[in-house]
């Protein structure tokens, strides 16, 4: 990093907390602070719902996995299009004309308090920890890249965002968001032109096309049916909608977006602005991978990406180990290299798609020279898990290039690109967990006869202690790999129950409150055993829930009516 | 005199949802070719 570059970080840093303060008297009384008086348009809620989505370990890690297997990660948000219109038909006027501060006060209303108490609840303990890993997983990778330190990265990215959160309410969320997002979408758009750029002279974007194609980076569509695979057609189709549905339907961080429009039609818009946009911008971020895979095709990428695994196992017992393997990296690299320049030394990549018999071989090598390639590093990995370190280097692999190869300024750029991709999730979240602890449980059943300023006052300081928690999450997360897994294997068992409930409330009439309560307890058990006792992909895990909570929820009303079953 | 705006929501909103779904299939279909062409 130069000193350009620490300019530009500071400047997006002091930028975003001032921008988000400085919309603190528009945030004068709860229903200002909590849901922005309902008043922001379309594009800016839609901006503010792709900009929760997209945190920094989905930008970071999607670049990374399509450097890794290519670009068949888009197949998950196949299924968000359908989701964003059957939520535009369903919840988004439900719930904006019942003028709900969150979608689980619905649930009080169709059903009973304890149910919405419980579906709350759950948010608030899976959101509260998961926010703490959303800030924990970038500032691990960051901190490694700009050479601080855990505790100073997370408190730089966790304590920024909390103090705008905490005094601009949901307005410095939404408009912080939108800047976010214009960050985001310059860095990278950036960052692809500067890496096309870096190709060796002579190899062009078709070329380019051309041997991450037959590397089989390109492959995008993959109809085969299964299961245990997670990133097929199939799977993003019918498994991730339902993922969808209950992430932009029923997580409360989604929802408190939507019910900031002006309108139900505004409402509306801003989520199909994101079906239209996701797919497209998800691609984006995993062509950038793939330039990084053909821009390593001409340079040496390292064995592993992570410098500091590098530097504990150059210290380790499997120090000879790992010199052995650097020694056959490096020789595999070289043969593979020469496989990518024609017999005249130039780099000339159309060999890949000659079908005369005599460059036929050149392309089965490549690939040949390639799987080898990668099975080395693999090796790396075990090395690095044996030695007790953290395998995983797919999201160092983004960071590791941008801060070799890029240059000055640009670097700066990305670096608050993934500032801005962690913040805007983290703020939301944030927002969204003070919103649910004061309107589902402070105003429901603590203090019910307070004042507007005294709620407000509330409010701000549960955004602070949710921020202050998060934080202290996130800094023993990296301590804690288990915890972590934990966390997120709670949401996705959480997620699929819930919207059980909501399909429950919303879609039918018989449902009772004791019926739907007893279904949520037992579409979450539901998962844990499908997780526990099958290799389904987690991604069905949605499906199984919402459908286990609809079938025993119904069963426990139809056997144990009561009087408030024909809402 | 009658203020009654005719409603017009529904058949409006019902073709943009149809405009969504075939763009989504539009984009899949674009993406599986663009595939099989550099594959």
């Amino acid at each position: 990093m130069k000193t350009l570059d620490w300019i530009i970080v500071a400047a997006y840093l002091i930028y975003i907390v001032y921008d988000g303060l400085r919309l603190t008297k528009k945030s004068t009384e709860v229903e200002g602070y909590f849901l922005a008086n309902r008043s922001l348009p379309w594009w800016a809620v839609g901006l503010s719902v792709m900009a929760t989505q997209l945190s920094a370990i989905t930008l970071v890690g999607a670049t990374g996995q399509a450097y890794n297997d290519g670009m068949r990660f888009v197949q998950f948000y196949f299924g968000l299009p359908i989701a964003m219109v059957i939520l535009c038909v369903t919840v988004v006027p439900f719930f904006y004309r019942a003028k709900v501060y969150t979608a689980y006060e619905y649930l009080e209303r169709r059903f009973d308090a304890k149910t919405r108490a419980l579906a709350s609840l759950l948010f608030l303990i899976q959101r509260g920890m998961s926010c703490g890993v959303i800030i924990s997983a970038p500032s691990v990778i960051l901190s490694i890249v700009l050479g601080w330190n855990e505790t100073t990265t997370v408190l730089v990215m966790g304590l920024t965002t909390v103090i705008y959160t905490m005094f601009g309410g949901v307005q410095a969320v939404t408009w912080t968001d939108v800047k976010q997002m214009i960050v985001i979408f310059v860095g990278m758009g950036v960052c692809l032109f500067v890496i096309v750029g870096k190709f060796p002279a002579g190899v062009s974007m078709g070329d380019a096309l051309h041997l991450a194609g037959a590397a089989g980076k390109l492959k995008t569509v993959d109809f085969s049916f299964s299961l245990t695979e997670t990133y097929t057609f199939w799977s993003g189709i019918i498994a991730a909608l339902f993922l969808f549905l209950s992430y932009f339907g029923c997580d409360q961080s989604q929802v408190q977006r939507f019910l900031t429009s002006r309108s139900v039609d505004e409402g509306r818009t801003s989520l199909l602005m994101s079906a239209f946009v996701k797919i497209p911008m998800q691609f984006g971020i995993l062509f950038i991978g793939v330039m990084v895979f053909v821009f390593y095709q001409f340079v040496q990428p390292p064995m592993i990406f992570n410098k500091v695994e590098v530097e504990r196992l150059q210290k380790s017992e499997f120090k000879a180990d790992f010199e052995n393997l650097q020694t056959r990296y490096d020789s595999v690299f070289k043969t593979k290299e020469l496989l990518a320049a024609d017999i005249n030394g130039n780099v000339h990549l159309n060999f890949l798609d000659d079908v005369t018999p005599h460059m036929q071989p050149a392309r089965g090598l490549y690939i040949s020279d390639l799987q080898k390639f990668n099975s080395i590093r693999k090796e790396a990995a075990e090395l690095v898990k044996k030695n007790g370190g953290n395998s995983n280097d797919v999201n160092y692999i983004f960071p590791a290039f941008v801060t070799t190869y890029m240059p000055a300024g640009v670097v700066g750029l990305i670096i608050a690109a993934i500032f801005a991709a962690a913040m805007s999730s983290i703020s939301a979240e944030l927002s969204a967990l003070s919103t649910a602890t004061v309107i589902d449980f402070y105003r429901r059943h603590i203090n019910t006869t307070a004042t507007d300023a005294q709620y407000l006052r509330v409010a701000k300081l549960s955004t602070g202690l949710w921020g202050i928690f998060a934080c202290i999450v996130a800094l023993y997360a990296s301590r804690l790999g288990s915890l972590i897994e934990v966390v997120n294997k709670f949401g996705s068992f959480f997620y699929g129950s819930l919207l059980g409930v909501f399909v429950l409330a919303i879609g039918t009439k018989r449902a009772t409150g004791t019926g739907a309560f007893i279904g949520m307890i037992a579409g979450i058990a539901s998962v844990a055993i499908v997780s526990n006792t099958t290799k389904i992909s987690f991604l069905w895990y949605n499906l199984v829930g919402c459908a286990t909570v609809v079938i025993v929820g119904m069963l426990i009303s139809l056997l144990i009516p009561n009087k408030e079953a024909t809402t | 005199m009658n203020t009654e705006k005719p409603n017009t929501e529904y058949p409006y909103w019902n073709r943009v949802y149809l405009a969504v779904l075939v763009t989504t299939i539009v984009v899949i279909s674009a993406l599986w070719l663009f595939s099989k062409s550099f594959e």
